[in-house]
């Protein structure tokens, strides 16, 4: 398994975020991770990247343990996280050397792959400019490229199409099926649904720290035609959208 | 003070309503500006510090302290001429500089635009919310800071003095109004919008530096009591002086001039601030709004699409050429090429660094100086000496320091690329990060002291500065290992604050561990062999040290963050 999750739980301070997950990823699959606010589709990344080392239960990537073998689960994953945060007063060049760098790449390695997808990205130009000017999606492409720079198994994207033009989008989402081909794994956390029914193999649902559905988009739609907006909508919102809208409109007047 | 402010602004309201300004938005505008001023954190040149939500009585007390130093001529001098003369140049200067760094804040927020000027607020009010702020602004600094001399004027001149005395500032600040407006043209015509905010800092430096040695050398240089004799008639060319002509007023309240001439000077202090208000008004204050309307649109054009601004040529390799230098291994490399680069970028370090160690030779001039001597006999005496140990130790502070500026950043979130890559000791991280701001900027600093050193006290000290350089080296990686071991750039500007204990250790070794050191290495100032033998074991130290900081573990910098959060 490319992922395994057994009995995985964790909480912050009395508020339990992630309760009992089990969850086995097989190598070469795209896994939309899904959930309203406050989920804990985050807290599981962190564990994943070893960014938060306190939690109860397994977590295995690659075949190594999160909690006793970091170092490896890091050399074997990429990782774009939600917030667009970087040293932002380096330049591309400056900052993805650095994270060259961190992973122990070779310099001509990093500045051959780094040349290549910034260019791709169309922002091969701008390698040499400060990034405290640059617009959100710039800064999108940067992190996604220093996410992708040593070539990992495991990817895990934490709502990586942020900020980014109609244009990226399609590259990025084209991307996702080319590294998926690869027999690369895919953690794809978002909240766009219509990306995430389009661009996953399975879809895993979660609520209130637990799994509620977990399968490919046919199988959660159990033979109707629901998107999976809609779905989303029927497992997690507790009351009804129209009323709630209704009810904001109403306060206006 | 900020109500009391409002309501003194919003007074006339019926006359700012009569000249096309709506009287509740400008309130409101008015409120929020006096809101955020109260919020500002108040230290100098850092963007640093907890917000406040008394700044604007702490900058008032502040003030009132400043304007205490500027009787001091006064009470010193014989001729109160000359005293005046030395009041309004010291208060002039000084509030020239206060206006430049605190008007920059307010100048450089182009929030408002985005904010303010896409709801439906008339142009005459948002042009009477900034000027009654100024107003409001000068009233709660110009008027603490002039107490002081208020109270001077009463001593000597009576209730003529008290109504006299107000006359004179208005004058004064007119003046002063005048040359900052003329500073900020020549600003935004000479310097690119980029540059604007780098270079209002170091005037902030250069403002701090001056406040701070005046605090420390004008009292002792008027309490020999020498400058007491000094005759103005010695100084005709007083006369040309916009202050001398304000301190020549007083001769109309009675104070004898030792200066012919006392009428015109006196007509002249009146006529300099007619003309400067003219001048401003007519041409400096459209020019001044024209610029700055540039100056906003300059910073949009920036922000939309991403126009470059700043470009980093590739073939700048120094950086990279010193850390094959000065690391061996790839995490030390990464921390001295990101500490190098961001360094010499992040405003908030540099101007940290820079003030630090500009305070230094003020520092040492202090107390080297002596009340009895003349600043001549104790240049003379310099070199019969051993202060130049004090030189070279003092730069210690500024090490200790160093290693605290490196841990913090507004871009500490950026951080967490160090968790998610495969760095197994982070120690050589750090100590790289650390080798990096070292290389250069305590490098240069030292060997600029040694160099003066040596210029001074002769080559006999060169084993002494090599002593003294592996001592603060040793220093700089205890106050590592001991209190300051975060990863680069990854702690908030606010986390100094929250250090509690261990700033009581930091500030324990900051004092003894140095005055230690330079106290055995003063006992062992007469024996070269003695010297040589305290080098060797330092070095051993130093070698130690480093060594055990380059296999720190990440659950040795957990238990560094952990404790910051206790």
């Amino acid at each position: 398994m490319s992922i395994s999750l057994q009995n995985l739980s964790a909480r912050y301070g009395e508020k339990v975020v992630l309760n009992n997950i089990q969850l086995e990823i097989p190598a070469g699959q795209i896994i939309g991770y899904i959930g309203p606010n406050g989920a804990g589709k985050s807290t599981t990344v962190k564990i994943l990247t070893g960014l938060l080392p306190d939690f109860q239960g397994e977590a295995t990537v690659a075949g190594f343990d999160v909690r006793t073998q970091p170092l490896e689960v890091k050399k074997r994953i990429g990782y774009v996280p939600e917030v667009a945060e970087l040293y932002d007063l380096l330049t591309p060049h400056e900052y993805l050397h650095f994270v060259g760098v961190l992973h122990g790449m070779p310099k001509a390695l990093v500045d051959e792959r780094m040349i290549k997808m910034l260019s791709a990205f169309g922002i091969g130009e701008n390698m040499h400019q400060r990034m405290d000017t640059f617009s959100k999606g710039m800064r999108q492409k940067v992190l996604l490229t220093s996410g992708l720079l040593h070539n990992p198994e495991i990817v895990i994207l934490d709502e990586p199409l942020s900020g980014l033009d109609a244009n990226a989008v399609i590259v990025v989402k084209q991307l996702l099926q080319v590294l998926k081909a690869e027999g690369k794994t895919i953690f794809y956390c978002s909240h766009m649904m219509d990306v995430v029914e389009k661009v996953s193999d399975r879809i895993v649902l979660l609520k209130e720290g637990q799994i509620v559905a977990d399968g490919t988009i046919d199988a959660l739609r159990q033979g109707g035609n629901a998107s999976l907006e809609e779905l989303f909508a029927q497992l997690t919102l507790s009351g009804n959208a129209d009323a709630q809208a209704a009810e904001i409109a109403a306060a206006l007047q | 003070m900020s109500r009391f402010l409002l309501w003194l602004c919003m007074l006339p309201s019926r006359l700012w309503a009569s000249m096309g300004a709506d009287v509740a938005q400008l309130r409101m505008l008015l409120w929020v500006r006096l809101l955020l001023d109260n919020r500002r954190p108040v230290q100098m040149g850092r963007s640093s510090g907890k917000p406040s939500n008394y700044r604007i009585w702490i900058t008032t007390i502040v003030s009132v302290f400043v304007g205490l130093l500027y009787v001091i001529p006064l009470l010193a001098f014989k001729d109160l001429i000359a005293g005046w003369t030395i009041y309004y140049t010291a208060f002039g200067f000084l509030y020239v500089f206060t206006l430049i760094t605190d008007l920059g804040h307010v100048l450089l927020d182009t929030r408002e635009k985005y904010i303010v000027q896409t709801r439906p607020v008339g142009d005459r009010t948002i042009l009477l919310a900034r000027l009654l702020h100024l107003f409001s602004y000068l009233v709660r600094t110009a008027l603490p800071m002039s107490l002081g001399g208020w109270a001077a004027a009463i001593y000597y001149s009576g209730w003529k003095g008290a109504l006299w005395f107000p006359v004179t500032l208005f004058l004064l600040l007119a003046m002063v109004v005048f040359a900052v407006n003329v500073f900020y043209i020549a600003l935004l015509r000479l310097v690119k919008p980029a540059r604007f905010s780098a270079v209002l800092s170091y005037f902030q430096i250069v403002f701090a530096i001056i406040l701070f040695a005046s605090y420390q050398f004008l009292p002792r240089l008027l309490g020999n009591g020498e400058p007491a004799n000094l005759n103005l008639a010695d100084y005709g060319i007083v006369r040309f002086f916009p202050a001398y002509w304000l301190g020549s007023t007083w001769g109309w309240m009675g104070i004898p001039v030792a200066l012919s001439g006392s009428w015109i000077t006196g007509l002249l202090a009146f006529a300099l601030p007619v003309v400067c208000l003219v001048l401003l008004v007519r041409i400096l204050a459209p020019q001044f709004a024209r610029r700055l309307a540039l100056l906003d649109s300059g910073n949009e054009a920036q922000n939309a699409g991403g126009a470059p601004r700043m470009e980093t040529s590739p073939k700048k390799v120094l950086g990279a050429r010193l850390a094959t230098i000065f690391t061996r291994t790839r995490p030390a490399e990464a921390g001295f090429l990101l500490s190098w680069a961001l360094t010499t970028r992040s405003r908030s370090f540099r101007m940290r660094m820079i003030t630090s160690l500009a305070y230094l030779p003020v520092y040492f001039v202090y107390l080297i100086s002596s009340s009895r001597d003349s600043v001549g006999e104790t240049l003379r005496d310099l070199p019969n000496t051993n202060k130049f140990l004090m030189l070279l130790y003092m730069v210690s502070f500024v090490v200790m320091q160093s290693v605290s500026f490196l841990a913090m950043s507004d871009a500490y979130k950026a951080a967490w690329i160090y968790r998610t890559t495969p760095v197994e000791n982070p120690g050589a991280l750090v100590l790289g990060g650390i080798t990096a701001v070292w290389v250069k900027y305590i490098l240069p600093f030292f060997g600029a002291i040694s160099l003066v050193v040596l210029s001074v006290w002769g080559l006999r000290t060169l084993p002494d500065i090599l002593l003294a350089g592996v001592n603060i080296v040793a220093f700089g990686l205890m106050s590592l290992y001991l209190g300051n071991f975060y990863l680069p750039f990854s702690l908030p500007e606010k986390a100094e604050a929250n250090r509690g204990a261990r700033n009581v250790i930091r500030l324990f070794l900051a004092f003894l561990i140095p005055v230690v050191l330079g106290g055995l290495h003063y006992l062992a100032l007469k024996m070269l062999w003695l010297k040589l033998l305290f080098l060797a074991l330092s070095g051993i130290f130093m070698w130690l040290i480093w060594t055990s900081l380059k296999e720190k573990s990440w659950a040795a910098i957990d238990k560094s963050y952990r404790n910051l959060e206790v």
